[in-house]
């Protein structure tokens, strides 16, 4: 069994050191590793990055994060992928990593994602640069996102992403902004392969659990939302449990706090 | 003008009211209509004339008023309120008598020699009469408005009929003194029955009207920021590095900027506000941006597979 620890949009400001530590001092007694669904700063500064790194600094597990739009907004994500890498951290950017945890294999897809919107209710690459370049971008992440998840060769697989790849987890915000959320070309990305858990943050008002069109377990993990330190999810645990065989995703779940 | 359809007691009331005023005229008192027969005067609906007729006189005429319908063959009665007497053409309360209130200190308006020699004349009953401007009888129909009595209706259907006689700009300076007023100015703008937009315009200058019309749709641009303001309040403060969250909702609230969402400590909070003073100076700012705390863990975990 793997047991993984999830959180989004945690937005570290140059003021927040202490705000995280303190709640990760146990988080090895409750998961294998931590994954970070991006908008890990406020505003994208390496020094907000550094703050972030010092809160991480004593995690005993392995810990694996994408960024987040907020994470890109000073044009320094380079910056700030180094500070994290040097800190021990795991940036993944259309990367794909397997951990040796607790007996099995866990591979993780990470990539930022890209909004366009939802079946129905999509931007597509046609028209001013701009527009075609925004919709090309999310393309061009999801098509990665798709090899990836393709070729993930791992007991089990979890996809971690910044932007959403349902509109399920987006509900809870207005639906004008959903285009700017995510993209269910993200999703059909994940149900190429054989994903068990898609993770995300972003939509900081959105609904916690959904899944996507092909029916992966999709979790928004964002801060805010979840309101806590960080959400914990099993894998493995049922693989003898026949009656759970087979129903990815409508496993009987203890109510998550 | 018809005459008055008054279906009951109409003999006591035509007669109670020509005699009051001729005993008013003939003592060389200044005296006008008010009331729902004033209304009526004017082209308002028509009144129920049951109650009682309204006379408005000066208040150094209160005594000369008193002799002079008592020796018309009133009976005088002063109830405890200090702003006006009765006068019975019969027995005081009598069952057959018929009522006329001489009010020398109605609320809302001051009644002076010059103000009731100013009155348009109308004829009324035959008689030749001053009446209070449709604008003056509106502020003291406002001024009666109480909780216990907060119906607007009659209000309403008076402006809607007098709206061509009623000084907008006048009443809305007059009106906004009580919450009553105000609501009822509100009312009469939304309704269109108040001219196209010069009543809001000329209340511009009232803060507690504007800050009550704040939160009207289509006011906004007159009372208070617009929601394409708003939104560039809300761009900016995305895009400002001290505040770029997601989780700051800006709206506006009786006049003032409110701010609503999270912060994950109190600089932060502070932050957010200072970037919005800096942005739009001179407005009021409410800032209901909460601080929030994230370091409670999950207790149970989700099995996924
Ligand atoms: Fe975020
Ligand atoms: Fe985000």
């Amino acid at each position: 069994m793997i047991r993984i620890a999830a959180i989004g949009d945690v937005h570290v400001g140059l003021d927040d050191a202490g705000s995280i530590a303190p709640a990760l001092v146990d988080l090895h007694d409750h998961a294998d590793v931590l994954l970070i669904a991006g908008d890990l700063t406020r505003h994208g500064d390496p020094a907000e990055a550094e703050v972030l790194a010092r809160e991480l600094a004593d995690v005993q597990v392995p810990v694996l994060v994408v960024l987040g739009n907020h994470d890109h907004h000073l044009d320094r994500s380079a910056d700030i992928v180094r500070v994290l890498t040097e800190a021990g951290l795991q940036v993944l950017e259309g990367d794909f990593v397997r951990l040796e945890l607790a007996g099995s294999t866990l591979g993780v897809v990470g990539a930022k994602g890209f909004g366009g919107g939802f079946e129905g209710a999509c931007g597509s690459e046609f028209g001013e640069p701009e527009m075609k370049s925004f919709i090309r971008h999310t393309r061009g992440i999801a098509d990665e996102l798709r090899e990836l998840v393709v070729a993930a060769d791992a007991d089990h697989v979890v996809a971690l992403l910044h932007y959403a790849p349902t509109a399920e987890t987006c509900a809870g915000e207005r639906r004008e902004i959903f285009p700017f959320l995510g993209s269910y070309l993200l999703g059909e990305a994940i149900d190429a392969g054989r994903v068990e858990l898609a993770l995300h943050g972003h939509a900081h008002h959105g609904t916690e659990r959904g899944t996507t069109t092909g029916g992966t377990p999709v979790r928004n993990v964002a801060r805010p939302l979840v309101g806590v330190a960080y959400r914990r999810y099993e894998l493995g645990a049922s693989r003898h449990a026949p009656a759970n065989d087979g129903l990815r995703g409508l496993a009987p779940v203890p109510a998550a706090t | 003008m018809g005459r008055l359809d008054i279906p009951i007691r109409r003999t006591t009331y035509e007669v109670a009211f020509k005699e009051s005023v001729a005993a008013l005229r003939d003592a060389g008192l200044p005296f006008a209509c008010m009331g729902s027969l004033a209304l009526w005067a004017l082209g308002g609906p028509t009144p129920n004339l049951q109650q009682d007729l309204d006379f408005a006189i000066c208040e150094e005429d209160v005594e000369t008023a008193k002799s002079a319908l008592r020796d018309a063959g009133f009976a005088i009665q002063q109830p405890p309120e200090d702003w006006l007497f009765k006068a019975w053409s019969g027995e005081v309360e009598g069952p057959d008598s018929a009522l006329v209130d001489l009010i020398h200190r109605p609320a809302g308006l001051r009644i002076t020699p010059d103000l009731l020699t100013r009155c348009e004349r109308r004829g009324l009953l035959a008689l030749d009469v001053g009446v209070l401007s449709a604008t003056d009888l509106l502020v003291t129909k406002l001024h009666a408005i109480t909780e216990q009595n907060a119906d607007y209706g009659s209000t309403l259907q008076f402006a809607r009929s007098l709206r061509e006689r009623i000084d907008w700009t006048a009443l809305a300076q007059r009106a906004s003194t009580t919450p009553f007023g105000m609501s009822f100015l509100v009312l009469v703008e939304l309704l269109g029955i108040a001219p196209d937009r010069t009543l809001s315009t000329q209340l511009q200058s009232d803060v507690r009207l504007r800050d009550l019309l704040a939160g009207t749709p289509g006011l906004q641009d007159e009372f208070g920021p617009s929601p394409s303001q708003l939104e560039h309040l809300a761009q900016a403060i995305a895009e400002d590095e001290r505040s770029s969250t997601l989780d700051i909702h800006v709206g506006t609230t009786r006049g003032r900027i409110t701010l609503h969402g999270e912060a994950t400590n109190e600089h932060h909070r502070a932050e957010v506000e200072d970037v919005v003073r800096s942005l739009a100076p001179g407005l009021d700012v409410d800032n209901r941006i909460r601080v929030r705390d994230f370091s409670a863990t999950s207790t149970t975990a989700e099995q996924i597979s």
